[in-house]
């Protein structure tokens, strides 16, 4: 479903320039999870830009669902691939109601019913028919985070990334929001792509996952491979030792 | 279960679209007329839409001459008195009131929509569209309003429309400067993003993200701005260049009432409260609208 090949990104200053990620390769097959962890600066969120072609890759290409991921795709692509972002509040218009949110990509992509899609939406992510009419500032961090995921579920994608979908909640907000979109992870067959840094979140959210460094990948394995300790990678062990 | 209308209109969890913008629009009301000041304006400006609208059936004529009646003082015949030409100055307030309107609305709806667009394409597309939209407008922001004004009905020739357009053409620049800065600070946001990531056109990222956010600040400088127009259309009614004699424009009124305004105070004065308490009543309602936005937004 996902396939990223070579990719590298070089960001340019007057004096010299960094390069941000050194030729990632990784594949994640269709209804699977996968997670990228890695310490602050290591380049996920930096990946994860260059997935939705929001930053350029200097070279190599991302393909996802059979396409080749460009700046202006066609309108079919943006519904089968949607992005959840880091700061879910930032990401939601504050003169819209959720009412409204929800809407949007529904009307963008003419989809028929609106009414009972944005009623499905939200009871899908357990808000209730008393939110649609709310601005986001009337709503809790959890809730926003749930009406940001409601958002990109209206439309029926077939791939979701999400971008340090917990770390702005609270432990107990979090385990809710981890359990709904592993709830309608296996309900609607999605691919997720999940971008933390907290192992044991995505140890206990992903299939497989891989491991940024400085840009690079180190090493690919499964969930299994980090509950059972069996990595390879020098700065894997330094990562598993220093969370555990 | 039984709910009284007044629950209706301010509950917290409405059951269509329609409801919540209702209550929405109550809410606002409230927190504007909690605002006494606010009040104060929002009430003179519709006591002076009211008066223009239903006025005129009420009084005289504002342009039957009675020279034998020539500069009363008011009195219960006359109650602001009369002109030099025996002219009856309540009527032509009253009639005046139409022009004012008539001018402050067109105006807005003029001004308001021709220099949010500017701003907002201006600003969500940067570069040489910026560039040059916004050297236009720096051009004729450089030329002070009413020298620009007069300029502009001294081409297109005296009257209330030229008038009008004149107003307009030299009033639309800061509200492209201020559409625009609003937008810069929104452009780069994660909603505008994720807004163009769901696959929206740039027009609905402009008419249904960014232009909703720049219409708070828009809408209340417009506000402000109406009592400047007022001003404005009075003072190229005073020189002669806006509305002409006959018509009772206030402006105009407070130009022919200036010769006996030593002895004879009322016909010059009466128009002049009048384009004063106008002018007030839109700055209220302007400061009331602000406070209105603001707390939305925090």
């Amino acid at each position: 479903m996902i396939e990223i090949e070579n990719v590298c990104v070089d960001f340019h200053t007057k004096t010299r320039t960094v390069r941000a990620l050194n030729d990632v390769s990784l594949s994640v097959p269709q209804g699977s999870v996968f997670g990228l962890v890695g310490e602050s600066g290591s380049g996920k969120t930096t990946l994860l830009r260059a997935m939705m072609a929001l930053t350029a890759a200097s070279s190599g290409t991302v393909k996802i669902a059979g396409e080749v991921v460009k700046q202006n795709p066609p309108l079919a692509f943006r519904r089968r691939v949607q992005m959840v972002m880091q700061d879910c509040y930032a990401s939601l218009n504050p003169v819209h109601t959720v009412d409204q949110i929800i809407g949007e990509p529904l009307a963008i992509h003419r989809f028929d019913n609106p009414e009972k899609r944005i009623l499905q939406a939200l009871k899908d992510v357990g808000l209730g028919p008393e939110h649609r009419f709310r601005f986001p500032h009337q709503l809790s961090g959890g809730q926003r985070q749930r009406v940001a995921i409601a958002r990109c579920l209206a439309i029926e994608p077939d791939v979701m990334l999400l971008d340090e979908p917990t770390s702005a909640l609270d432990v107990s907000i979090q385990a809710e929001i981890v359990n709904l979109v592993m709830r309608l992870q296996r309900e609607k067959g999605l691919t997720l792509f999940i971008i933390s840094h907290d192992l044991p979140l995505v140890a206990h959210m992903c299939d497989r996952l891989a491991i940024m460094h400085k840009g690079v990948v180190r090493e690919i394995i499964t969930s299994q491979d980090l509950i059972d300790n069996n990595v390879k990678d020098e700065y894997t062990k330094e990562l598993l030792s220093s969370s555990l | 279960m039984s709910t009284t209308f007044a629950q209706w209109l301010t509950t917290d969890r409405p059951a269509s679209r329609a409801q919540a913008r209702l209550v929405r629009l109550n809410l606002s009301f409230r927190a504007l007329v909690a605002n006494r000041l606010a009040l104060v304006g929002l009430l003179v400006v519709l006591a002076l839409v009211v008066m223009a609208l239903i006025g005129p059936l009420f009084v005289g004529s504002p342009t039957d001459q009675v020279l034998a009646d020539r500069l009363l003082p008011p009195s219960a015949a006359h109650w602001f008195g009369t002109d030099e030409l025996g002219r009856d100055i309540l009527s032509r307030v009253v009639h005046g009131s139409q022009i004012t309107v008539r001018i402050v609305l067109m105006v807005s709806l003029i001004v308001g929509p021709v220099g949010l667009t500017i701003g907002i394409v201006a600003g969500y597309f940067g570069g040489w569209v910026d560039a040059v939209l916004m050297r236009i407008t720096d051009i004729f922001l450089s030329l002070p309003r009413l020298v620009l004004a007069l300029a502009f009905v001294a081409a297109l020739g005296t009257g209330i429309n030229n008038a009008i357009i004149a107003i307009a053409i030299t009033s639309w620049p800061p509200y492209a400067r201020l559409a625009r800065a609003e937008t810069l600070s929104i452009r780069n946001s994660d909603f505008v993003r994720m807004a163009e990531l769901q696959g929206a056109s740039t027009l609905r990222v402009l008419f249904n993200h960014i232009a909703p956010l720049c219409l708070a600040s828009v809408v209340v400088r417009l506000t402000f701005d109406m009592s400047g127009t007022i001003l404005i259309a009075a003072g190229l009614g005073f020189l002669g260049l806006g509305a002409q004699p006959p018509q009772p424009e206030w402006g105009l009124m407070v130009a022919a009432g200036r010769q006996y305004v030593l002895d004879q105070w009322w016909v010059a004065t009466i128009p002049g409260i009048a384009i004063f308490i106008a002018s007030l009543g839109f700055n209220l309602l302007g400061d009331g609208l602000r406070d209105v936005f603001d707390a939305r937004s925090s």
